[in-house]
């Protein structure tokens, strides 16, 4: 898919198309050498909602979130079966380059990892080297803006982002990300290595950030996934168990492993 | 109060100098058993670890002051501007100061992209596999060979085989062979003292791992890359045997001009001298040793600068 495509695709969309299903993995597997970690999972993201996946450590929830972007790529011994298509594309076609889809995917790490180097540079890198073309000054106040860091960092723009707090780095990283002006952000328990204050305004963004996009956050916190997100899917030992609206998830669980997981009996 | 409470009071407060008194007795007990032992353990390994350096300095010290006694009085100007000769007094290095330099300029200009672009290509782009540990392991192995070897190689390969007979070019690219191992080894550290957050950064953002490389692993490395291509600098400097076994002149009155030209080197002239009979040739040998540490000197101090100027804060 060329970014053209992508751009086509993105028109399409803002003629109110809102319920369309934006990523959708279908019976996904994942081979990790011999330990199959993901098994036969399916899930289907509509947009401009918030999606958590909860579930005990080591379920599969990080292998599947990398799945979408194809970051899994990286590891050896990754095998992948199955099918995600993003607005009806299979990610996984051969003639398919990653670096398009993780574009258009973008990804927010568990640690903060703003890259060493000025916070201009940090948000106009990744436009810059994937081809864009605009106003570099506009794109990082409205970048910067849209995650509420432009008052805190306007008069340093040139310092290192590294000189940030933790959650302000976090910020950074998420502004990075949607400088590139994707469909989707990938958030791997984004405020695990934060405080409660950066942890509340991450939250908070996470909901202004819905209007427009779709976002899928892992998080161990069960109170988060409550908190921040519109639908939610528990994952054990490698499978979808339930996926559902959140407030049922929590509140009114059909299988009996999602009860004893929210209620904190498992995991 | 009644008096279930008294007994608890009283309980409590026997409890108290219970523990007082254990932890008074493992004080004293401390001080009795082990303490003065371990404290004169302390002592004597600082005073060891202070020998050792004191040792090292001495032995340097009396090894600087013995070349500079000797030498000094042969160091002046028409020492760096005149040619090797019979005649003590009208002997100099030129040739080897020149033979030197270009040596040097031709072996880093062949053995750092070399070394840096392999460095790269093992760390970053490589996938996990044996043949990768198996070049890693033997690239650790070349650096471990004696550089004699590597002039043999050098006079086989380069001289003969490609022709380039006993020129500045063989002998450059035979010293490139000493110090590739090293390069690779020190660019390979470097490389993978960077964290995986930034390259994951990168390439979640739609890098490629040449933009990945470009942009964030190199500019964050080149400062420790500068410290191993200082190094192996240095060493190339004071290399000698490979030159001798390529073919390099004990004797040139005379200032190569080519790549394809005879030459000497300031060490191999050192050598020279200090294999002659008479005395006041070894004092031109140590008035050599002098330049050639001062020259080593400037290099390395302008290099270290370079680097601190490159470094930067990561994570």
């Amino acid at each position: 898919m060329l970014i053209s495509d992508v751009e086509q695709l993105n028109e399409k969309m803002s003629y109110g198309l809102t319920n369309h299903s934006v990523l959708q993995a279908d019976q996904v597997s994942v081979h990790y050498g011999d330990n199959q970690v993901l098994k036969d999972v399916s899930i289907s993201l509509r947009e401009r909602s918030v999606y958590a996946l909860i579930g005990p450590s080591g379920c599969g929830k990080s292998t599947l979130l990398r799945c979408f972007n194809r970051m899994n790529d990286f590891v050896e011994t990754f095998r992948f079966d199955g099918k995600i298509s993003f607005f009806g594309h299979n990610i996984y076609d051969p003639d398919i380059d990653p670096e398009v889809i993780r574009k258009s995917i973008g990804m927010v790490f568990q640690k903060p990892n703003p890259f060493p180097a000025s916070i201009y540079k940090n948000i106009m890198w990744a436009p810059k080297i994937n081809g864009m073309d605009q106003d570099w000054d506009e794109l990082v106040e409205t970048s910067l803006k849209q995650v509420g860091l432009w008052d805190e960092v306007s008069d340093r723009l040139n310092r290192s982002g590294l000189e940030l707090s933790g959650g302000q780095q976090q910020r950074l990283c998420i502004a990075r990300t949607i400088a590139m002006n994707p469909k989707v952000i990938l958030m791997d328990e984004p405020c695990a290595s934060l405080d409660p204050i950066s942890t509340a305004k991450i939250e908070e963004l996470i909901e202004q950030l819905k209007e427009k996009y779709t976002i899928l956050i892992v998080t161990h916190s069960m109170q988060q996934a409550r908190r921040t997100s519109d639908f939610s899917a528990f994952m054990y030992q490698g499978e979808i168990i339930e996926h559902g609206i959140t407030k049922d998830i929590f509140e009114s669980p059909r299988e009996r492993l999602t009860q004893e997981y929210v209620n904190g009996k498992i995991g | 109060m009644n008096t279930s409470n008294l007994v608890l009071i009283r309980k409590n407060q026997t409890d108290i100098s219970d523990v007082v008194r254990a932890a008074y007795d493992e004080l004293t007990i401390g001080k009795k058993n082990n303490l003065k032992r371990r404290k004169l353990f302390n002592t004597l390994f600082r005073c060891l670890c202070a020998l050792a350096v004191v040792l090292a300095v001495s032995v340097l010290v009396v090894l600087l002051s013995s070349v500079f006694i000797d030498g000094w009085q042969w160091l002046d100007w028409q020492f760096l501007t005149d040619f090797p000769s019979r005649h003590v007094e009208k002997s100099g290095i030129k040739s080897g100061i020149f033979g030197s330099v270009m040596i040097i300029v031709i072996t880093m200009i062949t053995a750092i992209p070399i070394g840096v672009g392999s460095a790269i290509y093992i760390q970053e782009l490589m996938r996990e596999s044996w043949l990768k540990s198996f070049v890693k392991t033997n690239i650790s192995n070349l650096s471990g060979i004696p550089s004699i070897i590597y002039g043999i190689l050098g006079l086989a390969v380069f001289v003969r085989i490609l022709g380039f007979d006993r020129s500045i070019l063989a002998g450059a690219l035979a010293l490139s062979l000493v110090i590739l191992p090293i390069i690779i080894i020190a660019t390979s550290e470097a490389l993978a003292a960077i964290p995986n957050s930034i390259r994951n950064a990168a390439l979640a953002l739609g890098a490629t791992k040449w933009q990945m490389v470009r942009d964030h692993i190199l500019p964050n490395a080149w400062a420790e890359i500068l410290t191993g291509v200082i190094l192996a600098t240095s060493r190339a400097f004071g290399e000698t045997a490979p030159l001798l076994i390529v073919g390099a002149l004990s004797y040139a009155a005379f200032v190569p001009e080519g790549i394809f030209d005879y030459f000497t080197t300031l060490p191999i002239q050192i050598f020279n001298w200090t294999g002659r009979p008479q005395a006041e040739f070894h004092q031109l040998a140590a008035a050599g040793i002098i330049v050639l540490m001062a020259i080593l000197l400037v290099t390395n101090s302008l290099a270290i600068f370079l680097r601190n100027q490159f470094k930067r804060k990561i994570i």
